[in-house]
């Protein structure tokens, strides 16, 4: 087999949130459709929550990258720990000004109330539970406004568990949990995936024993679950490098080496 | 790059760790399995009513049978002079006399079990041989329901649901030649008409002890049962001259009169 597809087959696996890399599953479909449902709406928050790994970034991006074109949307990848520099570079964003003094939250609240918008802008926050709460509690007070919506991304953990019911429990509009994916679907988004960038040969390597291992490996968690196949084509490549290839069948991937991956990324341990 | 080879012996190691957690495990079953097997067997052996009862009384005997019971004797069956000659022999060593079973027939049964000749019946001094006769080997299976052993000393025998439990009183038996186990196992296959197995079980059992008067009883009982009346009552007549037994002379005045065939 040749080197080069092994090359490509691995940098489809690289962990990147781009809304083209988005593989459609139907479930994932249906959440997301769901989700175009809910900015359409008056809503005040909407809340997209589950374990790290589970899509909800690529979720945003994707979001972001379909209604861009149609409304004023605004995504913001790295949280803005700072207040200040958060309503400032959100007043730039949003109203096209240069803020060369500081802009607080009356400040901002201000301009937001006297600006005249044809349609609610949307702000998409990823990371939010990285967000001060102070900021988090401006944040509310901003989208009771209604001249803004906001679209939050939050880890399901205990403590972020704990800043949406502080934080979010009146004000979510609807809240959708992301969850990992069954050892079908990882079997469609590893295959998809391999499609979509052409790569049909190594897309037919994976059977349902090699999926179900990988599933077993990270629990159908999709950043986990590219890592390790990231690592996997990374090491046939070694193999194929080294000309010592012959010693496994290319028409499926092999066990060793999926566990083999799985050593070296520290899900399995030696 | 990835480092094939450092990370096949990480592998190997992995491989290894996980084989052996499962070897682990597999043994350990294996030898739970195994003491389970073990402590069963232990507590099967210790719970068994036979092996408990393994020590026989001797046979009392009342006085006043045994004067009916002479009377019988003298009446029916023997010449006087015989009676005086055998009666002289008791006297002489009473503790001496023994009745043994000739444990050749083992070798010889494979044969005919119907050679058994009454003249082999000799009384000699001051033991009473018993004839030879050859061991049939068939076991069959039965179910076993066992309430009572003798009046003095009540057996007990659990309900066993398998026919497969004679055999294993025959092991057992064979192991440590217990009469009570062959005592058992006679009287066992007399109740399902195997007369002939029956008939071998009660001779091994008087060639361990002559003294056990079921035994005698099987042993008669199958005998007439075989067809061999004369050689029964000979042997009744034997016994009861050893032991003055009121069972073995009703047994052997039914046999006198037809009641018992």
């Amino acid at each position: 087999m040749d080197k080069t597809l092994f090359i490509s087959s691995k940098e489809v696996f690289l962990d990147t949130v781009n809304a083209k890399d988005y593989i459609e599953l139907d479930r994932i479909s249906a959440i997301y459709q769901s989700l175009r449902e809910s900015i359409t709406k008056p809503l005040k928050m909407v809340l997209l929550y589950g374990k790290p790994g589970t899509g909800k970034s690529m979720f945003l991006s994707k979001l972001y990258n379909d209604l861009s074109t149609s409304t004023p949307v605004y995504m913001y990848k790295t949280p803005i720990i700072d207040e200040i520099e958060f309503f400032k570079i959100l007043a730039q964003d949003m109203f096209d000004m240069k803020y060369d003094d500081q802009l607080n939250f009356t400040q901002f609240m201000k301009v937001l109330n006297s600006s005249n918008m044809k349609d609610t802008p949307i702000i998409l926050l990823d990371e939010a539970q990285l967000y001060p709460d102070i900021l988090m509690e401006k944040i509310r007070l901003l989208s009771d406004t209604r001249k803004v919506k906001f679209v939050i991304t939050l880890h399901k953990t205990e403590k972020e568990d704990l800043i949406a019911k502080e934080h979010f429990k009146t004000r979510i509009w609807e809240s959708i949990e992301l969850e990992n994916a069954s050892s079908f679907e990882l079997k469609m988004y590893i295959q998809k995936k391999l499609m979509k960038a052409n790569c049909f040969d190594t897309a037919n390597m994976f059977d349902e024993k090699s999926v179900n291992l990988i599933h077993k490996l990270t629990h159908g968690n999709y950043r986990e679950s590219n890592k390790l196949i990231y690592t996997l084509f990374d090491i046939y490549e070694s193999y194929l490098i080294k000309n010592s290839s012959h010693k496994f069948n290319h028409n499926k991937i092999s066990k060793k080496l999926i566990e083999m991956a799985g050593i070296h990324i520290g899900l399995l341990n030696d | 790059m990835i480092d094939t080879k450092k990370l096949e012996k990480r592998w190997f190691k992995y491989k290894f760790k996980s084989y052996l957690l499962h070897l682990i495990i597999f043994v350990g079953v294996i030898v739970f399995i195994l003491s389970l097997f073990i402590a069963y067997n232990m507590f099967v052996e210790e719970s068994s009513p036979i092996k408990k009862a393994v020590p026989i009384v001797p046979i009392k005997t009342k006085e006043i049978n045994i004067t009916t019971e002479k009377k019988v004797i003298k009446k029916i069956i023997k010449p006087k002079e015989e009676e005086e000659e055998e009666k002289k022999i008791i006297k002489i060593d009473e503790k001496q006399l023994t009745v043994e079973p000739s444990f050749n027939f083992i070798s010889q049964i494979k044969y005919d079990v119907t050679n058994i000749k009454p003249e082999i019946v000799k009384v000699e001094k001051k033991i009473i041989k018993q004839p030879e006769v050859q061991e049939i080997k068939e076991v069959k299976k039965r179910e076993i329901i066992q309430h009572h052993r003798e009046r003095e000393r009540p057996l007990k025998i659990i309900r066993q649901k398998t026919q497969q439990d004679i055999k294993e009183v025959i092991k057992r038996f064979e192991k440590n030649h217990n009469p009570a186990l062959s005592l058992f196992i006679a009287r066992q296959y007399y109740e399902i008409k195997e007369y002939k197995k029956a008939y071998n079980y009660a001779l091994i059992t008087n060639g361990i002890n002559n003294d056990i008067e079921e035994s005698w009883i099987i042993f008669a009982k199958s005998l007439v049962k075989l067809n061999k009346k004369s050689i029964a009552i000979k042997m009744l007549n034997r016994y009861i001259a050893h032991s003055n037994s009121y069972r073995a002379t009703t047994l052997l005045d039914d046999i006198y009169s037809g009641q018992f065939r």
